[in-house]
């Protein structure tokens, strides 16, 4: 699976590994279910 | 009340011009048009000590499921990691019954907007400070597609941030824009 994108200004690019880490460890899903997920 | 009122063929000079240019209130700071299915966008360079107030905004974003959108501070390409202090109070559409949520506790970000798939996102945020070596602190309110949802937070450092970051809870976002607009100060 390719990782999500990431836009800084005006430029678009596949996240590095990095950064899908670290938006993982925000909770980030897939799909979502609720627009009101339980915040941390 | 008006500054002057002018008259049909009146010459509008300069300084008249000059006059209203600085008697503006909300200034166009950033612009980014959103690309496609992108799950954080970073704005860079948009807070200054040019502006203490902004206000964003959101307008014509698709996104892919439901989601909230999150929002961090940048000091130049860093995140912050923790300091978000924040509570929401969403009532569902069609009841009448507010709840309230923690959305911040030291928290690296904490929410600033959210959507449905196929609804679009649109919504408006205001920060104060976050140039200022002081608290940065923001509210917003959205009518969002599932629940209507307000929010306030402040960032619990005397830190001056330069910049700001936008992730989706799920999925991704494509196409619109978020706008960056500072509050003359006079």
């Amino acid at each position: 699976m390719t990782r999500p994108n990431i836009q800084i200004d005006d430029e678009v690019r596949e996240m590095t590994e990095e950064e899908y880490e670290a938006l993982l460890a925000t909770g980030w899903t897939l799909e979502g279910t609720d627009e009101t997920p339980t915040a941390d | 009340m008006a500054i002057k009122t002018f008259t049909t063929g009146e010459v509008l000079t300069a300084a008249d011009t000059n006059t209203y240019l600085a008697n503006s209130g909300l200034v166009l700071v950033k612009q980014v048009s959103v690309g496609s299915a992108v799950s954080s966008v970073d704005i860079t360079s948009c807070f200054s000590s040019t502006y203490d107030n902004y206000k964003i905004a959101f307008n014509g974003i698709a996104a892919s499921t439901s989601m909230s959108i999150n929002f961090f501070l940048l000091s130049g390409s860093t995140p912050t990691s923790s300091g978000w202090y924040g509570t929401e109070f969403y009532c569902a559409i069609g009841a009448t019954t507010w709840t309230g949520q923690i959305i911040g506790n030291n928290a690296a970000s904490a929410y600033c907007s959210a959507a449905a798939s196929g609804s679009g996102l649109a919504s408006t945020m205001e920060i104060q400070s976050p140039n200022l070596a002081q608290f940065s602190r923001y509210q917003y309110a959205i009518s969002a597609t599932e629940y209507f949802r307000n929010g306030y937070t402040y960032h619990g450092a005397n830190t001056q941030y330069d910049g700001c970051r936008f992730t989706t809870t799920s999925g991704n976002i494509t196409g619109g824009s978020i706008t960056v607009y500072g509050y003359r100060k006079g």
